[in-house]
């Protein structure tokens, strides 16, 4: 946990703003310039991390304030293979090529490190503008291309640095597509140009940026059945086009290792298992980084807010979860415990899956269920395609069961045409 | 539709196919798992008993704000009216921390009786018995007694009493260092000067009691005092002798709490050895009276849980009860797990009436009642989980934060008491019957399990 704040108010972000962020967020700042956090990854971890992602709000706003440790960072943690974050780049973007530098200073000779960065940025104004901030289609890429030409100048040693782009839809920007089909091609168009443009203007070769721009849900989200059905139009649309989501790649990935199926935590978030969320205390992910604070806690149940995650924060729900979820080093042993039994064994998940898509389908909710091979591949899917530990205990209060809300996004069509669109692919990857 | 009305339609839907239909029908076998109505008054209780998860969590199992008397009774009345209006005639359980302890108890039972006149379901009710203690009290359950015999809708008393030897377990909250009893109301006997009323004289008031109203006893076998359970055991026998009620009539339930420690487990086979071969000896040496103990006569529950299959994925009645709790009109899971996130749902009331369900947690409501414990974490791999009766829901989420994980120190329990079964059975020469006499589940998780036993002897 490296942020506390954000200067940005998206739709979708699964974090509730409140004033009372702002005291995190200073504590954050004293804890990161003291070399605090260096501490705590070192008793969870040992020397053994390899990967570690700066989380919270915005991470270019105390990036600096890391770029001090990464001497001893380097040093502790020597098996260190990716260091990352996900940002907006609305701000500060100079920031990004400065931790580049300082980790290329104090990069041992022949030690290999990726330094990757996730750009949030959703398409055209029509959907970036509307799910983030006005004009941000425009100053994204605009502060994209200026780092790129920035980065261009620096000799980057044995350091490579992978840039992607972290698509978000949401109900309404699926809607606005519909609306108007052709926006599908605008928005193809976006991207591919981006692609262009990157290629015409990168000239080091240690910099990469992803070509693919999968487009993922807004999750979480309270779902309806209509949904589902416009999820499915929305899907059919990418792959008459020959395009994907993100849900295609998955999904592909299923059948690729199909033999490996019985290790389930090879398929699902690794939340609570290889990765963990470090700030005071250990978490599942990052999604409850500030669930802690009393004070935040206090303030976002006060809003009204209109936000799914505001509606699951109930005292009862974010009392379990702090009591359970969110842990001190010495009850690692009971929380893996539960972690382990998460993510390795799965038959009550996919048995589950059955009975609610027979209760779902019973009311008319989801398509009646065809067979039993397709009912069998809707529960490998839903249960790691979809898979998010911490969505499941804020709905359910357990983090085996999958919500409601997913099976009627995608068991209305939307599976099917997920289905469908694997022989496309393949004959694409061709 | 919403997302919300789209919850409550499959909640609807699937209450009318289960739980409506049996309350509609209970006497039809296809609804045997569908006609149990638990209504939860609440977590009043004169007892502190160590093991209990109402002394321990009953605050947040049940928030005090809705623990009062006038609401409760008044949601009552909503309740039944709700069930006289649907038709409906289910098997009540009225559940509360000790219901004969308050006046709430008397005047709830009463409107039962009263607002269903002409159902015919039974009314079971747990007690710890210490209503005896008083005799205006026992008059007053029995006024009840009779009143519920004579209207056929009869009430059937279940004693959470766990014997003489084992009384250390279940104090007073007045004796308890740190209870605060205030006098008087609801706890019309505190026992303020620390000595337990419970002498030779009460008990024997108990099993008389017990045996004009046919009650059954339900002792909780529990870690603590684990080592005296032998010594219970035959003093539950020789007060049955003396008031001439059968051996076979008493339902042994291990708590199914973390607490227990190797020292205690080992002390718990030490017993279970004791009480098979009793019951054996009991039986004549005889195999056929013994099988007819151990599987029709239910042997003493203890005994026949692993052997025997359940019509039901989980072993407890969680998923064959709907549970009302009256504080609030919430649905919930059982009376151990009526925590506020993992809520069923509520009732929607207008103009004092129900009309509706809504639905707070769907996805729980259909995993329990779908769920088979074999397939749960951990347990999908356990060899003897065919033979296990399976943690308490409550208890898992107490200690490990998850509904779903078992507790380690539960499941050495079951696994020695399985390695237990097979060596007396073994002892006694009737393990292959044993073998043979259940299904084949079965009879591979308990040969699997002395494979092992036999390959690590030592």
């Amino acid at each position: 946990m490296t942020s506390g704040t954000c200067p940005l108010k998206c739709k979708y972000c699964y974090i509730p703003k409140s004033k009372a962020m702002g005291e995190i967020h200073e504590r954050i700042e004293k804890d990161l310039e003291s070399g605090a956090f260096l501490n705590r990854l070192q008793t969870v971890y040992g020397e053994d991390l390899e990967h570690l992602g700066f989380w919270g709000t915005e991470p270019l706003l105390t990036l600096p304030l890391i770029e001090k440790h990464i001497p001893e960072l380097l040093r502790r943690f020597k098996k260190l293979e990716t260091v990352g974050f996900s940002t907006s780049l609305m701000v500060f973007p100079d920031r990004i090529v400065d931790f580049a530098k300082a980790l290329v200073e104090h990069l041992p000779p022949n030690r290999e490190l990726i330094y990757k960065v996730q750009i949030s940025l959703d398409g055209p104004a029509f959907i970036t503008d509307t799910s983030r901030v006005k004009g941000a289609a425009k100053t994204i890429p605009k502060n994209f291309f200026a780092l790129i030409e920035k980065l261009n100048g620096v000799d980057l040693g044995s350091l490579r640095v992978k840039f992607t782009w972290k698509v978000t839809h949401t109900p309404d920007a699926i809607h606005s597509l519909l609306e108007a089909p052709e926006r599908f091609d605008e928005y193809f168009k976006y991207f591919d140009d981006l692609r262009a443009k990157f290629i015409k203007e990168s000239k080091n070769g240690k910099v990469a940026l992803k070509s693919s721009y999968y487009p993922t849900l807004m999750m979480p989200g309270k779902y309806t059945s209509d949904d589902g059905k416009q999820l499915a139009q929305y899907l059919r649309e990418f792959h008459k086009r020959k395009r994907f989501t993100a849900y295609t790649g998955r999904l592909n990935r299923m059948f690729k290792y199909n033999t490996e199926l019985s290790k389930r935590h090879t398929f699902s978030c690794s939340g609570g298992d290889s990765n963990l969320g470090i700030g005071e205390y250990v978490h599942i992910c990052h999604r409850t980084f500030y669930y802690n604070n009393d004070n935040y806690i206090e303030s976002i149940l006060a809003t009204d807010i209109e936000n799914w995650d505001v509606s699951l924060f109930q005292r009862g729900t974010v009392d379990h979860i702090r009591r359970s979820y969110i842990v001190d080093v010495n009850e690692l042993r009971r929380f893996r415990y539960v972690m382990r039994g998460y993510h390795d064994f799965w038959q009550f998940q996919l048995s589950y899956v059955r009975a609610m898509m027979t209760e779902l389908a019973l009311v008319g909710q989801v398509d009646p269920i065809e067979s039993e091979e397709i009912m069998e591949l809707f529960a490998l899917f839903i249960n790691s395609c979809l898979s998010c530990p911490m969505e499941k205990l804020l709905n359910t209060g357990s983090i085996h069961l999958q919500v409601v809300s997913l099976f009627r996004m995608f068991g209305n069509g939307a599976f099917k045409e997920i289905l469908k669109s694997l022989p496309i692919l393949w004959e694409a990857n061709k | 539709m919403n997302f919300k009305d789209e919850n409550n339609a499959v909640i609807e839907a699937f209450l009318e196919r289960t739980f409506y239909k049996g309350f509609r029908d209970p006497y039809n076998e296809k609804n045997v798992n569908f006609r149990s109505m638990e209504i939860i008054l609440n977590y009043k209780c004169n007892l502190g008993c160590r093991y209990c998860y109402v002394n321990k969590f009953g605050d947040a199992l049940y928030p005090p704000k809705y623990q009062d008397d006038e609401r409760i009774l008044r949601n009552l009345e909503i309740l039944l009216e709700w069930i006289k209006e649907n038709g409906f005639d289910p098997k009540l359980e009225v559940f509360s921390g000790e219901i004969f302890a308050q006046d709430l108890g008397f005047k709830a039972l009463h409107m039962i009786l009263d607002k269903l006149k002409g159902n015919r379901g039974n009314i079971v009710i747990p007690t710890n018995f210490t209503f005896l203690l008083s005799d205006a009290l026992t008059e007053r359950v029995e006024e009840l007694m009779v009143k519920s015999r004579e209207q056929g809708m009869r009430i059937v008393l279940s004693a959470s009493f766990d014997g003489k030897y084992c009384e250390a377990n279940r104090p007073f909250k007045g004796t308890i260092e740190g209870h605060k009893v205030s006098p008087g109301g609801i706890w019309s006997w505190t026992y303020n000067d620390k000595k337990d009323p419970r002498n030779d004289e009460y008990y024997d008031r108990c099993f008389a009691f017990a045996k004009k109203w046919s009650c059954g006893f339900h002792p909780m076998v529990y870690s603590g005092s684990i080592e005296h359970w032998q010594r219970n055991f035959l003093w539950f026998q020789e007060k049955y002798m003396q008031h001439e009620l059968g051996w076979k009539n008493l339902y042994l339930l291990e708590v199914r709490n973390v607490e227990w420690s190797t020292e205690q487990i080992k002390e718990y086979c030490r017993f279970l050895r004791f009480l098979i071969k009793w019951a054996y000896e009991k039986c004549g040496n005889d195999w056929e009276t013994f099988k007819e103990f151990l599987f029709k006569k239910k042997g003493f529950n203890i005994l026949h849980s692993a052997l025997s299959t359940t019509g039901r994925g989980m072993g407890c009645s969680i998923q064959s009860t709907f549970t009302v709790r009256t504080g609030d009109l919430a649905i919930v899971p059982c009376h151990r797990t009526s925590y506020p996130h993992l809520l069923y749902g509520h009732f929607n009331v207008e103009d004092g009436r129900i009309v509706g369900v809504e639905a707070h947690n769907t996805e729980l409501w259909i995993a329990i009642t779908s769920l088979t414990t074999k397939r749960l974490p951990y347990c999908v791999t356990c060899i003897i989980s065919p033979l296990c009766s399976s943690g308490c829901l409550g208890s898992q989420l107490e200690v490990t934060g998850d509904l779903f994980t078992p507790i380690p120190t539960v499941c050495k329990m079951y696994h020695a008491k399985m390695k237990t079964f097979i060596d007396v059975f073994r002892d006694l020469g009737i393990y292959d019957r044993i073998l043979n006499s259940i299904d084949t589940t079965k009879q591979k998780a308990l040969t699997g399990l002395e494979e092992i036993m036999l390959e690590v002897k030592v």
